[in-house]
């Protein structure tokens, strides 16, 4: 067969739900147009076919919990000509980064009848903490519209267009009434990377922080507004900061604020 | 995949499951003409669901649940909705529970499109992909790609978004759909339904080996309707139980291979669920359209071949 010329895209999966690789396949209008410009190389959720790298974009999806995976990950890196992790799980450590708080033994206990068979890390990590990482696509789940943005500016050469403010921009641009303010129901919205288009504020209930820390979010703030405006306890405060992003540094050290 | 040996003696070794949703890898040892061991190795890291719930709110397991998933988080989503309301003695009935199983049918919708026309059917041309699948049949796939957008939609309009929906919450939802987005769905639910039934004609055709099992079929059953989010477990030797004494009929072993436990009936072993079970188990209560179309398929009211499930599972789509 004769060698491709089109920008050879593989899809990786570590410790996840499927859902981000999952919102590349609902491009229901976009895939196959897609195909004709790249070639998918390897994507097991969609084929079996499977090209040899080095590839030119590798998208990642899934936090690092396993020895095996610590390798598998730097073998990826070094042969992909550019890596972007896709999602909570890849860009902070996702829900099962919970672990990360407690003894992991104690929840291989819990859960499993033989602990002896299980193989696992003390902590689930992003993809960043072991190799390096040339974007960091947010959400819980991605956003399909950001997704598309990002594999199209990766292959033309141009930066993504995926901005680092917060929710609340969203809710003003979109006409939705302050959730907090109106409702008093606690809001991770200011903290929170915008990209979901201000769905739950929408929806009339909080944000839950799906896209991480914003740029530079005053999260201190945030939670005394909680505390001394809503009514919200040290255990609400800290069960919302410890969800999909526990891990994400901003988020990390306000929950240990709050971790009495 | 790796095959060593002659037919008679061989083994084959699959290190990873292409076209499935999750991570498996397949082993199968053939010796002298008969199948010796098969082992389904489900590799997919633990991520410890079970530890995590604990200490927290009993408004949290829906959202939290549902990352067990990405393709079909309502169905945990309603579970521990259920599980909850059950422990409160909370019934959501009429309008709400209509809702509900209006956002697990867009699930299913989305999911069984993707299934059949882009993880199973490729297998049937010995293509590797759906891709490959539309260079040759592009309105095929089309539709399927169309399909699958129709469950979507119903899912954004119903909870929000179609990965990790926002609006199921315990005892209800955050805000309910309006009128106009409902009916607004009309025309393209109308349309989903002809190719729905375009979908079954089209596996029905499909060439199968001629090979049923006798399995235990394990699916939840309805006084009232097609059993999707709501009933009791019962299978076709006897089975039927509440959810609640899930435990005290099945157990779960934990196998060295597997990061997935294999669950058995106490008293009897394996046992088979899924769109076969779910088929065979409640047929009778399949719409009238529905029946027809896997009757015209060459269905009968149960089905015991697993390669059939491409059929099934699209008999469940209409």
């Amino acid at each position: 067969m004769a060698r491709s010329k089109k920008p050879k895209l593989a899809v990786w999966k570590f410790a996840s739900c499927d859902g981000c690789q999952l919102t590349l396949l609902d491009c229901e209008d976009e895939l196959l147009p897609l195909s004709e410009k790249i070639e998918i190389a390897y994507f097991l959720e969609a084929t079996r076919a499977t090209v040899k790298g080095p590839f030119d974009l590798s998208l990642v999806e899934g936090s690092i919990t396993t020895p095996h995976d610590v390798e598998r990950i730097k073998k990826i890196r070094d042969e992909s000509e550019a890596l972007i992790t896709i999602g909570a799980c890849a860009t902070s450590g996702g829900i099962q980064a919970l672990r990360n708080f407690k003894d992991v033994a104690d929840f291989v206990d819990l859960v499993y009848a033989r602990p002896d068979y299980i193989d696992t890390l003390e902590t689930s990590t992003p993809i960043s903490d072991h190799v390096a990482v040339d974007f960091e696509l947010r959400g819980c789940p991605i956003d399909k519209g950001q997704l598309l943005e990002v594999v199209n500016a990766f292959l033309n050469g141009r930066k993504p267009n995926v901005s680092p403010y917060s929710v609340c921009m969203e809710c003003k641009r979109r006409g939705a009434v302050c959730v907090m303010v109106a409702g008093r129901t606690p809001c991770l919205g200011p903290v929170t990377q915008a990209g979901c288009g201000a769905l739950c504020p929408s929806f009339a209930r909080g944000c839950f922080g799906c896209f991480g820390p914003m740029e530079s979010p005053n999260a201190g703030s945030l939670s005394a507004w909680w505390l001394e405006r809503l009514g919200a306890s040290e255990e609400d405060v800290l069960r919302a900061l410890r969800t999909f992003n526990t891990n994400a540094t901003a988020f990390r050290e306000e929950s240990e604020v709050h971790d009495v | 995949m790796m095959s060593e040996g002659n037919v008679k003696n061989r083994t084959i070794k699959v290190d990873a499951l292409a076209r499935v949703e999750g991570e498996g890898a397949l082993y199968v040892k053939v010796s002298g003409g008969v199948v010796k061991d098969v082992r389904l190795d489900i590799y997919e890291p633990p991520r410890f669901f079970e530890a995590f719930l604990r200490g927290r709110s009993h408004k949290e397991p829906p959202d939290i649940t549902a990352r067990i998933c990405g393709i079909c988080p309502v169905a945990y989503q309603i579970s521990s909705c259920n599980a909850i309301e059950d422990a409160c003695g909370v019934k959501v009935d009429g309008q709400l529970r209509r809702l509900r199983r209006l956002l697990y049918c867009g699930e299913w919708i989305q999911s069984h499109a993707l299934h059949v026309y882009m993880l199973h059917a490729p297998d049937f041309f010995g293509y590797q992909d759906a891709l490959q699948l539309a260079k040759d049949h592009p309105e095929i796939v089309k539709r399927g790609l169309e399909l699958k957008k129709t469950g979507n939609e119903l899912m954004e309009v119903v909870g929000g978004r179609a990965v990790h929906p926002i609006n199921v919450r315990v005892g209800g939802f955050y805000r309910v759909p309006t009128e106009s987005q409902l009916s607004g769905l009309r025309d393209r639910l109308a349309r989903a339904l002809e190719a729905s039934l375009e979908t079954v004609r089209w596996v029905a055709g499909f060439d199968f080996p001629d090979f049923t099992q006798d399995y235990e079929f394990v699916a939840l059953r309805h006084p009232e309707e097609y059993a999707i989010e709501d009933g009791i477990l019962v299978s076709d030797r006897g089975l039927s139980i509440e959810a609640a004494e899930f435990e005290s009929h099945v157990e779960e072993e934990h196998v060295a291979h597997s990061n997935a436990l294999h669950a058995r009936i106490k008293e009897r072993g394996a046992y088979f669920v899924g769109p076969q079970a779910r088929y065979s188990l409640n047929f009778d209560q399949l719409s009238p359209l529905a029946q027809q179309s896997a009757r015209d398929a060459g269905l009968g009211s149960s089905c015991r071949n697993p390669f059939m499930s491409i059929v099934v599972r699209s008999v469940e789509l209409v």
